[in-house]
């Protein structure tokens, strides 16, 4: 039994002392408080559980350019992060870092299966894998409906003998003209492909603009939070666990 | 602190395996029978730490405990922060199944050592019988030494773990000094508070179950 007397911080006024030392209370609640006082601090710290302690990294596909966002599970944005890109067979293919804003973003030639890897210098790692299906806006940087080669020629703005391919194509097809007087045919057709050509990359740079948002988004959901149900979650499996290591050892003893 | 998967060498992750699985065998060993539910609660503690994360300027790092459980547990450190990394991995994604024992070994060896160097203090300071005349200055010089025990119990055990780190670190190939400035410097608000936190623990414990503190509380009495 234990006096409720050496509870009291120093100080407190000798008839208060007497009172407290009337009040005795058992070993055994004297454990149970000690053990409910731990719980509830932890309770109150609960708001933080929310966050742990893992990076992430997000990636995604637009058209041949593929962006990145890294940041640590309490949604801080990682700067000046180390970022690898490695392709199917390990190989490095390009490093870098990553921006203020937490981003890094790079082109490729081909739709391929990569590997980008975040790395702090304390032991944080995180990666994520693109696969070459999520390649499926690839040549979009190229209108439809010209049946111009896809390729990184193509991509990097070279290759006019294409366009101009196209070009006559759209002329003699979606537009509908017949070939009777050529020169004026050449003009709206001209004007025709520029329009559409503008038309295409305006929708696309806007949708570019919006689907940001929505990937940061898709990024956020991804990351897994921790909750209050996995942290009781674990407790309870502790306690089971070293139960069970009891009710062996029990039937050790007992053997014995 | 926790390291993650695929940034260690298997050679490393294989003795950190080896030293870990030593280190809980002996703790297993040494644990009495009677004490495991209280193994159990430190261990609880030692997996809800890591979520109370401290801020430090643009990153953030979060509570270990180790000092604490340390100088409770003695040896029964290793199995109670084994079994709590084990959960953490599965439940909250950090550090690595691979890791494991790294990560054991790195947070549960600087408990066992600080429970050799301060064992000693924390055990002159709870059952000290002061034979000062006044007695409250007795208990005063008794609860300011059991502090500072715990203190720097706390504190020279999250340092420890950063050095163990950085040395892990360096066994896979990448700058000890980067690594160690990083984790060290980053980790020095978390000392002070596990300090203070351990120090404050272990008064309150004096006061409330002083029998906690005795030697061997979670060991076998006879070894």
């Amino acid at each position: 039994m234990y006096s409720a007397k050496r509870f009291l911080p120093k100080g407190f006024s000798p008839a208060s002392l007497r009172i407290f030392s009337r009040i005795k209370i058992s070993g055994k609640l004297c454990s149970v408080f000690f053990i409910a006082a731990i719980l509830l601090t932890y309770i109150f710290l609960i708001p933080c559980f929310a966050f742990g302690h893992r990076i992430n990294i997000y990636a995604w596909v637009e058209g041949n350019r593929i962006y990145t966002e890294s940041y640590s599970s309490d949604g801080k944005l990682l700067k000046n992060a180390n970022i690898r890109v490695y392709n199917s067979d390990k190989k490095l293919l390009l490093e870098g870092k990553t921006s203020t804003d937490g981003e890094f973003s790079f082109e490729v030639d081909e739709p391929q299966d990569l590997l980008i890897v975040l790395e702090l210098g304390d032991g944080h790692r995180a990666e994520y894998r693109i696969s070459k299906a999520d390649f499926s806006g690839f040549g979009s940087t190229e209108s439809d409906g010209f049946e111009s080669d896809v390729t990184g020629n193509e991509l990097s703005g070279k290759g006019s003998p294409d366009r101009e391919k196209s070009f006559t194509k759209v002329g003699g097809e979606k537009s509908g003209y017949t070939e009777s007087s050529g020169g004026q045919n050449e003009s709206l057709a001209t004007s025709a492909y520029v329009n559409e050509e503008r038309l295409r990359k305006i929708i696309r740079d806007e949708l570019e603009k919006e689907l940001k948002g929505v990937y940061q988004i898709l990024g956020r959901i991804e990351q897994k939070r921790t909750s209050v149900s996995d942290v009781l979650g674990g407790i309870g499996y502790i306690v089971g666990l070293f139960g069970l290591y009891m009710a062996f050892k029990k039937n050790k003893n007992i053997q014995k | 602190m926790h390291i993650a998967e695929g940034v260690l060498t298997t050679q490393v992750l294989a003795g950190g395996g080896g030293i870990a699985a030593i280190g809980t065998a002996i703790g297993l060993k040494k644990l009495d029978y009677e004490r495991v539910p209280r193994v159990a609660i430190l261990s609880s503690a030692f997996f809800v730490a890591s979520l109370i994360h401290i801020p430090v300027g643009p990153s953030s790092t979060h509570l270990i405990l180790n000092g604490l459980l340390g100088l409770i547990l003695g040896w029964a450190a290793f199995p109670a922060i084994l079994v709590a990394l084990i959960l953490q991995v599965v439940l909250f994604q950090f550090g690595g199944f691979t890791t494991l024992g790294v990560n054991t070994v790195n947070m549960a060896l600087p408990a066992v050592i600080v429970w050799m160097l301060f064992n000693s203090a924390v055990q002159k300071a709870t059952n000290g019988q002061s034979n000062d005349q006044n007695e409250c200055s007795g208990r005063r010089k008794n609860n300011s030494m059991l502090f500072l025990s715990g203190f720097s119990a706390g504190f020279i055990a999250v340092l420890l773990s950063g050095i163990f780190t950085s040395t892990t670190l360096l066994l896979s190939g990448s700058e000890f000094l980067n690594a160690a400035k990083l984790i060290v410097i980053s980790h020095i608000p978390v000392m002070i508070i596990e300090g203070i936190v351990t120090g404050s623990i272990l008064v309150f414990l004096k006061k409330v179950k002083p029998e906690v503190l005795q030697v061997g509380y979670a060991l076998v009495q006879k070894m």
